[in-house]
């Protein structure tokens, strides 16, 4: 019953897991191809970056000019503190909101409601196949990545690289059950993605701004986006504390969503 | 023997707007019956309510035995739906939609699919999306049937069909129910329900109005006659008859409104001459007008 939910919730969506799965292929292996080009003209990117203001710079993932021009603070800046990590949390957005409320926006969820299938059977299942996608999009990058190490010359091992785009997809997870637990608890498509999108543009630009925002610098804690940056695992691995805050945030959602889903009436 | 469905005081409001308010029904095991009500009454209300898609704000159902809130996931398995507004996932076939809500119920239901897709003359191998309405009406009542159900809750089920199509459900109901099965269906057609249903209740801006054998309601209910005479005929000789509750006349045409028989009009007009006479058996709203215009000061 369960696995059937998680089944038919990964095949309905495979055509967009592909794309993605492509897009951001595509994304860190420009990234990567780019970076011999970088690496050479280190000095005129020194100089590029040192002119640039920085808050700007912060929005890349670090504000130190040597760093972002390492292979780790370069891919960092691309893939997890911008660009990656937006396009994986709006995959991730979208399939949040697809799960509950997007289902109920189209009507058809009382056809699966009047089967034996508890609700809360219906939000775990789509949990966990969003969690699978943003598992097999995050695997796609790490082969990625593991393919390019060695041919740029990048020096990443193998223990960061897995760590970085497990947090990644973390991250994302993040972001997507906060869209689960708002469908959840309204059933409102619109609201939902409102909420999670607003949410992920303002915590952005709140870790982004924070470098030159001295007041944002409380609420920069609270990102998740701060939280992946503080562990910059792709140089420093796994970071416990930081993983398990982002799993604690994950399960509260969850948890919210299950509960608010379960006790409100469903739109049919 | 528990009833199918037995609700007490069931009632429902969105807000301040009464979906349904008090509903007190017992359905017996077996039995046909309709659900009549015009456009809001609250047909699909008391319906979702009973699935548990949405909580009574006071009052009870209890479906098979069961508690409609405590044991929603064990009635589920055990009831067949079709639901008022038919949805479905578009990019489906209609075998993998099929196919899907088996999997739900954990039940291999193929040869009772292959068999109602022929009886429906239902091509299953097709696109959800490409579907006319007719046949995802058709797809939805295959959901609704294909595991054999103790009890089908079907939301106006003739929704969309052709009279051939019809016919063939009603023939399926017959089945069900001569198999013991039970079935609870709502329509706001009024000679569909006298048709293939044994018992029927009214429903009214939410209220109950009555609940009551077909038979009992087909005495009760109201005809419309329009006779158009040769030459002008006396209305007040129709006026003047037990069951006629009014008399128009235009020229040569006098309409009567009839509460039970006709057989009294039919003979006071026989003693002019006839040209023509028509009978409307009327939608809800007229046939029931008694009770309906019972509520109005209720408000
Ligand atoms: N989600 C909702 N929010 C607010 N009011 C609602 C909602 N659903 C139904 N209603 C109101 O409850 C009343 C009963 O509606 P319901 O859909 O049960 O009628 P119905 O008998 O099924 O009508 P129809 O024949 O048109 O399907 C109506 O006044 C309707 O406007
Ligand atoms: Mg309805």
């Amino acid at each position: 019953m369960l696995s059937s939910v998680y089944r038919e919730a990964l095949w309905s969506r495979r055509g967009s897991l592909l794309l993605y799965v492509i897009g951001m292929g595509l994304l860190v292996g420009i990234t990567v191809g780019v970076y011999p080009t970088v690496r050479e003209g280190a000095d005129t990117f020194t100089q590029l970056l040192e002119s640039m203001p920085q808050g700007l710079m912060s929005m890349f993932g670090s504000s130190d000019a040597a760093e972002l021009l390492t292979p780790a603070g370069f891919v960092n800046s691309r893939v997890n503190a911008s660009i990656g990590a937006i396009v994986l949390t709006v995959f991730a957005i979208s399939l949040g909101t697809a799960a509950i409320a997007g289902e109920e926006d189209r009507r058809t969820m009382d056809l699966i409601l009047a089967t034996p299938t508890p609700r809360r059977a219906i939000v775990l299942s789509r949990f966990a196949a969003m969690a699978s996608m943003i598992g097999v999009v995050a695997f796609a990058i790490l082969v990625v990545m593991v393919v390019a190490n060695p041919i740029v010359d990048l020096g990443f091992s193998l223990p960061n690289m897995i760590a970085s785009n497990f947090m990644l997809a973390l991250l994302a997870l993040v972001f997507g059950s906060l869209a689960l637990a708002v469908g959840g608890l309204t059933g409102k498509r619109g609201v939902t993605l409102g909420v999670a999108s607003g949410v992920t543009v303002a915590t952005f630009f709140i870790n982004g701004l924070a470098e030159l925002v001295d007041w944002l610098q409380g609420p920069q804690e609270l990102t998740p986006f701060y939280w992946l940056q503080r562990a910059n695992p792709l140089s420093k691995g796994l970071t416990i504390e930081d993983t398990l805050i982002m799993l604690a945030v994950t399960v509260v959602f969850v948890a919210l969503a299950v509960w608010g889903f379960e006790r409100r009436d469903v739109a049919v | 023997m528990t009833a199918p469905i037995f609700l007490d005081g069931l009632t429902k409001f969105y807000g301040p707007i009464r979906g349904i308010e008090d509903l007190d029904l017992e359905i017996r095991q077996g039995e046909v019956f309709g659900f009549l009500g015009p456009n809001g009454a609250g047909k699909s209300t008391t319906i979702s309510t009973i699935l548990d898609f949405i909580r009574p704000t006071r009052g009870t159902a209890t479906v098979l035995g069961l508690d409609s809130r405590r044991d929603s996931v064990a009635i589920h398995g055990k009831i067949g739906y079709l639901p008022g507004e038919l949805a479905m996932y578009e990019k489906m076939t209609g075998r993998e939609l099929l196919g899907y809500l088996s999997a739900l119920r954990g039940v291999d239901t193929s040869r009772q699919v292959a068999s109602l897709a022929e009886r429906f003359d239902l091509d299953l191998d097709r696109r959800i999306r490409g579907y006319s309405s007719g046949n995802r009406q058709k797809v939805g009542l295959v959901q609704a049937f294909m595991h054999r159900p103790e009890l089908l809750i079907l939301d106006e089920p003739t929704n969309g069909l052709d009279p051939i199509v019809q016919q063939e459900f009603y023939a399926l109901l017959r089945e069900v129910s001569a198999e013991g099965r039970t079935v609870f269906l709502s329509s706001h057609i009024l000679p569909e329900v006298e048709r293939i249903t044994d018992r029927a209740a009214i429903i009214r801006r939410g209220r109950l109005m009555v609940v009551a054998e077909i038979e009992e309601l087909k005495r009760q209910a109201q005809h419309r006659l329009e006779m158009t005479f040769v030459s002008p005929a006396d209305p007040e000789v129709f006026r003047a008859l037990e069951t006629v509750r009014s008399v128009a006349a235009v020229d040569r045409t006098i309409t009567v409104t009839v509460a039970g028989s006709v057989d009294p009009v039919v003979k006071a007009a026989a003693a002019f001459e006839v040209e023509n006479i028509v009978s409307h058996d009327g939608d809800l709203e007229s046939a029931f007008l008694s009770y309906y215009s019972e509520d109005d000061d209720a408000e």
